[in-house]
């Protein structure tokens, strides 16, 4: 089937852009690689027949929150400085215990799935639960608009004020002065103060300069 | 359509490479993109078996997922200025401020 074979290539990809998030030293390509397996994602939640969330991936992941990573390496100007990343010694501990925790997952999720007892050794008994046929209009956006503030409008609500609880976080923490700023940041003084009236001022700034 | 146990293994190999970001790597931006990488890996079962159950659900709560993946990224990222403005470095070795 055309479908399922598309279907097992996304989702490739999607854990070759895994790999290379975690191989690559360079923090940009870290992140463009995580990117791929974000959009490799998005088509794999289209095939699965959740549209919605396949736009609203694309849209907040990929547009985002890798905006928003990849504008602060860039803002910090980055290099590799993870060069010995994998000359730790975690990794011969960390190797191991990966593996062991993939394959025990791996091993669980499928005769989870395929309701059977785990006995050593054997796949080739493995059924698979039949897909469910989908009701008129799933995963669009009037149905889980429905479901979202009705059933639950609760959680709904909740995340409203995990998002007001994490604008005040991060607001706290990059609005104040850190201890080897505000040595050097008094004689930047008001410009460093008011960052957040600098977009408005941005205007009459630009007025001096013709002036000038 | 691919078996809900294939999904779940490409989701369970997507989350421990997320773990092993997290865990290997010492800069702290490829830390925060492990974390969303372990997001994702729970949004891709949640989708699967929403799926194969027709239920809906899942999707609400990987609408959910997808909140607290961005509050994350944005008190994380905050995090990591002020870090970097103090220590002048995202390398993890370097935050050991809490140790004595």
């Amino acid at each position: 089937m055309t479908s399922s074979a598309f279907m097992y290539l996304f989702l490739a990809a999607a854990v070759a852009g895994g790999v290379g998030m975690l191989a690559l030293r360079h923090p940009i390509h870290a992140a463009v690689s995580l990117l791929g397996t974000m959009l490799c994602l998005a088509a794999a939640y289209a095939m699965l027949g959740a549209h919605l969330m396949a736009v609203f991936q694309v849209i907040i992941y990929a547009g985002a929150i890798m905006v928003l990573v990849v504008y602060i390496i860039m803002l910090l100007d980055l290099g590799s400085d993870d060069a010995r990343a994998f000359r730790s010694v975690k990794v011969f501990v960390g190797i191991p215990a990966a593996t062991v925790l993939v394959s025990v997952l791996a091993r669980l999720a499928w005769h989870r799935a395929a309701g059977t007892e785990p006995r050593p050794g054997l796949l080739s008994s493995i059924g698979d639960p039949a897909a469910a046929a989908l009701p008129e209009g799933f995963g669009t956006v009037a149905s889980i608009g429905r479901d979202l503030l009705g059933r639950y409008v609760v959680p709904f609500e909740v995340t409203s004020v995990l998002l007001l609880a994490g604008i005040v976080g991060a607001v706290y923490l990059t609005g104040r002065d850190s201890a080897g700023l505000k040595a050097q940041g008094n004689a930047v003084g008001e410009g460093k103060g008011t960052g957040d009236g600098g977009q408005a001022e941005g205007a009459p700034a630009g007025g001096e300069e013709f002036a000038a | 359509m691919i078996p809900l146990a294939h999904l779940v293994f490409f989701a369970s190999v997507l989350f421990v490479l997320g773990a092993l970001a997290v865990v290997l790597r010492r800069n702290v931006i490829v830390v925060l993109m492990g974390i969303e990488l372990m997001l994702n890996a729970v949004n891709l079962s949640f989708i699967g078996f929403s799926r194969y159950f027709a239920d809906q659900a899942g999707h609400v709560f990987v609408l959910m997922v997808f909140v607290v993946a961005a509050v994350e990224v944005g008190v994380g990222i905050a995090i990591i200025v002020s870090l970097f403005k103090l220590r002048h470095t995202v390398s993890i070795d370097q935050f050991d401020q809490l140790r004595n």
